[in-house]
């Protein structure tokens, strides 16, 4: 009879254990995602940090923690990650009572966007490893990555033509409270102008040279709305980099840059419009919004966001100069923008177009057209 | 890459190591049980000369693993039960043969099996011949197979989850070897010493719940099963059975059949080779146990010191949280992290504690000297250095690097070898 009960002695430390390990195992166990920086350049490289700790006597001596991304972060050790329509990584951690476990992994935002992990799942066994054991727990690990620059070299053409064109209709008036810089007298200058300090420093006539009454400003309006049923996302990408990379070398300049655009933001919902502005954190914004721009909530006609813009803020058109990006030639759009073009005496249009393209829409007096040439993805 | 095939050979060594000896547990209970038969009295060494068994046991699964020719494994396995013949009578031998004859057609079959089919070792049911020995061993009114087959039980027990346990955590490593920063080891140790810890209980908790008496709680039970299965055969003709348990229904009332039995009567050669073995045994366990849990404390040990990493994990003891814990045990210093703080301030907390021990507790440390004056009146070997450094770490807007740091520490430790 003893050998029996022995048995059942047997028995029921087997069960303790598995009772054990089922109710206690994520007791004091948390696990935690966090990216090392909370933005980064489209290409660059950044770090997630996987913390585990296990905060009890029990040790878990086996954890698979498992969560999903985008697949566009490439991971550089690709051998515990899955990728099909995500990014599915399965890592294996074991860890020892009161302990603590960070694993760095290096990866690449090889797209712009907003990244978020939110669910991380744990799976653990007992002791025989003959359970699965379960949970799951959240998390607020967020990633923006920017839109790239385009090529320098190639952008240079239709910035310096864009420059140009703005610079020429600034107005003839100037702020005598905008003080913008000391020159060197000219027979044209008026009297009341003369620094005479500063000519008496340096032994000959300057004079100040004020700010205008009102600047020139620049307003972007992207269109990402497809021509057809067929979406080229490669060219609107490309339209966001262009967007960024212009208004960037702009506001370096000093120049107001505003943006209007039918795209959607990916947390709002909402239109992407900014009022023109200028300075670091303007530009800051813009980067980030071009970031949340999701291309794949159905867009209005851009120029249905532009009247309601246009309604709220009363912007007088002539002191605005428009910057059309759009890979669409759509003969409403291109009628549309003509309009405002007309109205403001003049503008550009940057028709980012893959090789095979046809180009259906030419300059006029309104109108500048630039073609950017994209590479075709599918080749 | 080639560690993790190291560690996987070595786990299935060990894992093929506790299905022999769980095989052997179950050949050895039959064996001693059959040969009882033979003998009037059953003697220990009977038991102790079955032992042997664990020879052919061994011979055919060593052949079934390095013996590519299947003729010669074919050899191998019909001379081998011939080793029987060494037995000391009649019984022992025909036991050992049969035994062999069973060892040897299963050893064939599992050779011809398909490799992923084959399981070496025998699933926990199989556990019910020992408990079928030990129930023919109180029928037969035999103390020492009731003895060495309820012990044999036990090891039998603690055996199979040792191999299982095993055997699921090597699957586990094989299975995912390949992944990026698995830590082999860490869960190697961790399951060693968890599994440890189990059968440590385990073996607590078959030797401690007999001495319960919980036979109080199933008598009940256990004597209506029997008075309802004398009363259906007594319905059926099976008169003679029937009467049989109302017999044990009584036995079983009366507590005889708790007690335990008699030793039987051996000669003292034997009788002295028992207390040996059980002697060795119970060493052994011990051993055992604290071999591992010591070998288990010094890889952990070994692990969290070694400045070789399984893995890029930064791994951290939260001693703090476990206010019992001395926290300087596992207080880990690796490389940069040794103290906290700046370069340049743990320089000018190295300087600072350098000049105050350097003044003897009784004098004053004047405050107003300047960092010259204060080596100068100490008479610090290379005190020029020395207030290179410390001046740069105090007023230069510069962070100090680590090689300044390193050679304050230089200096310093020169300078106090100089005094001594």
């Amino acid at each position: 009879m003893e050998i029996l009960f022995a048995l059942l002695g047997a028995f029921a430390v087997y069960l303790l254990q598995g009772i054990l390990y089922s109710y206690f195992w994520d007791k004091g166990l948390s696990a935690e995602i966090s990216f090392s920086r909370a933005e980064i350049g489209e290409g660059e490289s950044c770090e997630l940090k996987e913390v585990i700790i296990n905060r009890k006597l029990l040790p878990v001596p086996m954890l698979h923690v498992k969560f999903q991304t985008d697949k566009s972060l490439e991971f550089q050790n690709e051998k515990n990650v899955s990728v099909s329509d995500r990014c599915y990584k399965n890592d294996i951690f074991s860890l020892m009572m009161y302990q603590k476990i960070t694993r760095t992994l290096t990866f690449t935002g090889t797209k712009r966007g907003l990244y978020q992990i939110d669910r991380l799942d744990l799976v653990s066994t007992d002791l025989f490893m003959k359970e699965n054991l379960l949970d799951s727990v959240e998390n607020h690990a967020q990633l923006l990555v920017y839109p790239c620059t385009v090529d320098m070299e190639r952008i240079t053409v239709p910035f310096k033509s864009l420059m140009g064109m703005v610079l020429t209709r600034q107005y003839a008036y100037e702020d005598p409270f905008e003080f913008r810089g000391i020159r060197q007298y000219q027979s044209y200058d008026s009297m009341k102008d003369i620094n005479w300090k500063a000519s008496a420093k340096t032994g000959e006539f300057k004079v100040n040279v004020h700010d205008y009454t009102a600047r020139q400003e620049v307003v972007f309006l992207l269109n990402i709305k497809d021509e057809t049923f067929l979406e080229y996302n490669n060219l609107k990408e490309e339209s966001i980099r262009l967007v960024n990379s212009l208004a960037g070398l702009l506001s370096a300049k000093g120049m107001p840059v505003g943006l209007i655009s039918n795209g959607k933001d990916i947390l709002t919902g909402e239109e992407l419009v900014l009022d023109t502005g200028s300075g670091r954190p303007h530009m800051q914004a813009i980067r980030e919004q071009l970031a949340r721009l999701d291309l794949k909530q159905q867009p209005r006609e851009l120029f249905e966001v532009y009247g309601e813009y246009r309604k709220e803020k009363k912007q007088k058109a002539d002191s605005v100069y428009y910057v059309m990006v759009s890979y669409s030639q759509r003969k409403e759009l291109y009628e549309s923008f003509k309009t405002i073009s007309h109205k403001g005496k003049g503008s550009m249009w940057i028709l980012p177009l893959i090789n095979s393209m046809e180009q259906r829409i030419l300059s006029d007096m309104d109108i500048t057209i630039y073609r950017w040439e994209v590479p075709d993805e599918r080749l | 890459m080639n560690d993790y095939k190291i560690t996987i050979a070595g786990a299935r060594r060990a894992e093929l190591l506790f299905a022999v000896l769980l095989n052997f547990l179950l050949y050895h209970s039959a064996a001693c049980t059959l040969v009882s038969i033979f003998y009037e009295v059953n003697e220990i060494s009977h038991s102790i000369w079955m032992l042997l068994l664990i020879l052919p046991l061994g011979i055919f699964t060593l052949s079934r693993y390095y013996v590519k020719n299947f003729i010669v494994f074919l050899i191998l396995h019909m001379v081998t039960p011939f080793l029987g013949i060494l037995g000391r009578g009649i019984g022992e031998r025909l036991v050992f043969i049969f035994c062999c004859i069973i060892m040897a057609i299963i050893s064939i079959g599992i050779r011809t099996k398909e490799k992923w089919k084959v399981n070496e070792s025998p699933s926990l049911f199989m556990g019910s011949i020992l408990l079928l020995c030990h129930f023919l061993g109180y029928y037969m009114k035999d103390p020492l197979i009731v003895q060495i087959s309820y012990w044999e039980l036990f090891l039998y027990v603690i055996l199979y989850f040792l191999h299982e346990n095993w055997k699921n955590s090597t699957d586990f490593i094989e299975l995912n070897k390949d992944m990026a920063n698995f830590p082999v080891g860490q869960i190697t140790i961790i399951n060693r010493f968890m599994l440890l810890l189990f059968l440590a209980a385990l073996a607590l908790g078959m030797f401690f719940v007999p001495k319960l008496h919980l036979e109080w709680l199933l008598m009940p039970v256990l004597k209506g099963i029997l008075l309802l299965l004398s009363w259906l055969l007594s319905l059926l003709p099976f008169k003679e059975a029937s009467e049989k348990i109302d017999q044990t229904t009584t036995e079983v009332g009366n507590n005889d059949w708790l007690k335990a039995l008699g030793k039987s009567e051996t000669s003292p050669f034997w009788a002295v080779m028992e207390q040996i073995l059980m002697v060795v045994v119970i060493l052994g366990v011990i051993l055992a146990i604290i071999g591992g849990l010591s070998y288990i404390l010094f890889r952990l040990y070994k692990g969290y010191y070694a400045e070789k990493k399984e893995n890029t994990d930064e791994k951290e003891f939260l001693m703090g949280e476990i206010k019992w814990f001395p926290k300087h045990i596992f207080s880990r210093k690796t490389g940069e992290q040794k103290e906290k703080g700046s370069y340049s301030q743990r320089i000018r907390k190295i300087y600072k504690q350098y000049i105050k021990k350097s003044y003897k507790k009784k004098e004053p440390i004047p405050k107003t000297f300047t960092p010259k004056e204060h080596l100068v009146s100490l008479q610090v070997k290379q005190a020029d250095s020395i207030q290179k450094i410390y001046e740069h770490a105090r007023y230069s807007m510069e962070e100090c690097t680590l090689a300044e740091l390193e050679e304050l520490k230089k200096l310093f430790s020169a300078s106090a070898r100089n005094e001594e």
